[in-house]
């Protein structure tokens, strides 16, 4: 994802946030971005808190059909911890740029102590890590942005 | 069952014999030693074991705890068990596997015991604020579903003083040091699979405010002070008041002058007062 294409996304992020839409799809030649709200289940008032920052709901993107690529993102399955390596003193799962194979660990995310591992769906780069360790992340947040390799 | 006069052996029929489950504890694999019971666990379901199967070891060579903390497993005397879980219905709801784990342990061990766990929030098992348990929830999930998910636990059943290591001896104790008996262990595994199984039937069918009023009526940690130490080194004190939707620890706290109740999800929980 380069600079201009993350704006663009922040921007229709902005855009969802003001007025309160849970979806927005754009399209402009062979480029489409949609960005869709999930919302948790567990959603409510109160404010979540983790090991890095309270933050409010994001809203997650899609990545479809992106020139000659296809994006994923790999989302949150619960509200937790983020966690990029199995424990605070060995090396992340992941960094930018690493290939990695179907069923690869990529992080940990920890709710009341249940640690689940994230899994990569398909062989290919990881383009971007979105979160920083130890942060907190909502249902559906994005954490990873894979680049499907053939 | 009169209670044993030293530690006698695991046995899968004795076990078997007991439980009144469905599903969990069959099938039940009993193995003399392994490195842990989590990590076979993982690779009996990748080979298709079904959900409700359960792994049980007399000592584990690398028993392991959270962020890669080992658990202490001297032979033939605990329970180092693990259950393999494979049910969407439930795992849609996995937040509170933890919280019911404990219930379960917790109501085991006083019905057959009679040893009065307290349940530190989520799933710490306590005993005038020593460990004498741990659980161990890991799950595996491509894309946004969570697919296997493996509940492990270790109970300090008979072990004695001798039996932790010097620097655990402050912090650690067992079923034998607080009742200076030795317990049955075959009859326990049994009850926590009969007891668990009702409250994993009680979150799949959605029950949520009976599990979160259940819990919150054995939680130590409500009413009191606490102090939540997250891994950047943080700290937040507060008081902890309820258990949230999804099983969330409520915590009112001062910040910039205002009152706040905070969400707790992760971080060790240290009661105060």
């Amino acid at each position: 994802m380069n600079s201009e294409e993350r704006k663009e996304i922040q921007d229709l992020v902005e855009i969802l946030n003001e007025q309160n839409l849970n979806e927005i799809e754009v399209q402009r030649g062979d480029v489409r971005i949609r960005v869709r709200r999930e919302s948790s289940p567990t959603a409510n008032a109160r404010v979540p808190f983790s090991a890095e920052s309270a933050q409010t709901s994001q809203p997650a993107a899609d990545f479809t059909e992106r020139e000659s690529s296809r994006l994923l993102t790999v989302t949150s399955p619960v509200v937790g911890t983020f966690y990029r390596s199995s424990s605070p003193d060995v090396e992340p799962y992941v960094d930018e740029g690493d290939l990695v194979s179907r069923g690869q660990i990529l992080c940990i995310v920890e709710a009341m102590k249940l640690m689940n591992e994230i899994e990569s769906e398909v062989d290919g780069r990881v383009v971007k890590v979105l979160v920083e360790n130890e942060s907190g992340v909502e249902y559906g947040q994005p954490l990873f942005v894979i680049e499907p390799l053939p | 069952m009169a209670n044993p006069v030293q530690s006698t052996p695991l046995e899968a029929a004795s076990i078997e014999q007991r439980l009144t489950t469905r599903s969990l504890g069959r099938p039940l694999h009993l193995f003399a030693e392994l490195a842990s019971t989590n990590t076979t666990a993982f690779m009996l379901a990748d080979s298709g074991a079904p959900h409700g199967t359960v792994v049980l070891a007399e000592t584990q060579t690398a028993g392991k705890g959270r962020l890669g903390r080992q658990w202490t497993s001297p032979p033939h005397l605990n329970i180092y068990c693990s259950l393999i879980l494979e049910d969407p219905k439930l795992s849609r709801h996995v937040s509170w596997i933890p919280l019911v784990t404990g219930l379960a342990l917790a109501e085991a061990t006083q019905c057959v015991c009679g040893i009065t766990i307290s349940l530190k929030w989520p799933n710490d098992l306590l005993y005038l604020e020593k460990k004498i348990g741990g659980i161990l929830c890991e799950s595996a999930s491509q894309g946004s579903r969570i697919g296997t998910c493996v509940v492990g636990f270790g109970l300090n059943v008979n072990c004695r003083e001798t039996d932790f290591p010097e620097e655990l001896r402050p912090l650690a104790t067992s079923y034998h040091l607080a009742t200076r008996r030795f317990h049955d262990r075959n009859g326990l595994i049994a009850d926590i699979f009969n007891q668990l199984e009702n409250w994993y039937d009680c979150v799949e069918s959605e029950q949520f405010e009976h599990v979160r009023r259940s819990y919150e009526a054995s939680c130590a940690t409500l009413g009191r002070e606490v102090e939540i130490a997250c891994l950047t080194g943080q700290t937040i004190r507060g008081t902890a008041t309820n258990i949230g939707e999804d099983g969330a620890l409520l915590v009112s706290t001062m910040q910039e002058g205002k009152n706040r109740i905070l969400e707790i999800r992760s971080g060790d929980v240290k009661h105060l007062r």
